[in-house]
């Protein structure tokens, strides 16, 4: 588990790069797209916010539909309250908007096939 | 006066009763949660419709519980399982509906249940859980009603 001042560097950054995304779900979207971020629907760790953020927090990111974590999945200090233009994005993404943003199946199989 | 030795000081209230019954149980509601492990084994209750199959039981962090009036992190079990089986009145057993959902969320329709319970690691799900209330000889207890995507 990180130390505490590493989890808050870490929740800085991430509540940083959350702003710089956008105030609305649209702005996500195209903040997303620009900075070639693709994933994959209802993926905690493998949609393309999770992932965006991952490279900019430089730790594991999962976002469920109301919150984000950074690193450990049960470490609760390290979660943040996903803002509701963020919730209306992961919504809508999971539904099928925003196909720009969606990885291609053979592209995620070949990644799953790597961690394996 | 607390402490007393006295017993007549030291009723259990209604209150005290339905805080204790209540205490650990879920409010009715729709919650989203992150399903954090699962373990598996196979049932060995011999009085139970899923006697000899295999049942996995998932722990689930639930988000936003309320809690005193306050939003809360709890965590929460519920077990699912492939194997289908119904009850007497004909209906399918609660673990074989959510394991049947769990299946349909995690888009595993088809494929082998660890793969489905590995899925359900990383993927947005709710659950929605029923209280019911303690009744006659039976104790109150969450149900688990669904398990839907977010």
């Amino acid at each position: 588990m990180a130390s505490d001042q590493e989890r808050d560097r870490r929740l800085k950054t991430a509540k940083k790069a959350i702003k710089e995304l956008g105030h609305t779900y649209k702005e996500v979207a195209a903040t997303l797209e620009r900075r070639h971020a693709r994933g994959v629907p209802s993926h905690i760790r493998d949609c393309p916010l999770a992932r965006y953020l991952s490279d900019v927090v430089g730790a594991p990111v999962w976002v469920t539909g109301s919150a984000l974590g950074v690193g450990g999945r049960t470490d609760i200090a390290s979660m943040l309250s996903l803002p509701f233009h963020l919730r209306q994005f992961v919504y809508l993404f999971d539904g099928g908007a925003f196909p720009q943003l969606k990885e291609c199946e053979f592209f995620h199989n070949s990644n799953e096939e790597i961690r394996q | 006066m607390n402490g007393s030795l006295e017993p007549d000081w030291n009723a259990i209230t209604q209150a005290d009763v339905d805080a204790a019954e209540l205490g650990d149980l879920i409010p009715t509601g729709t919650y989203e949660g992150l399903v954090q492990s699962y373990t598996k084994r196979i049932v060995e209750r011999e009085e139970s419709p899923f006697f000899g199959l295999p049942m996995a039981r998932l722990t689930v962090d639930l988000f936003d519980v309320p809690i005193n009036d306050s939003p809360q992190t709890r965590k929460y079990f519920v077990d699912v399982t492939s194997a289908q089986v119904r009850q007497k009145d004909g209906r399918i057993a609660e673990p074989s509906r959510l394991g049947a959902q769990l299946a349909r969320h995690t888009n595993t329709v088809g494929k082998p249940f660890g793969e489905t319970l590995e899925t359900a690691l990383v993927t947005r799900l709710q659950f929605r859980v029923r209280l019911s209330p303690a009744r006659d000889r039976y104790e109150a207890r969450n149900w688990t009603d669904a398990i839907t995507a977010v």
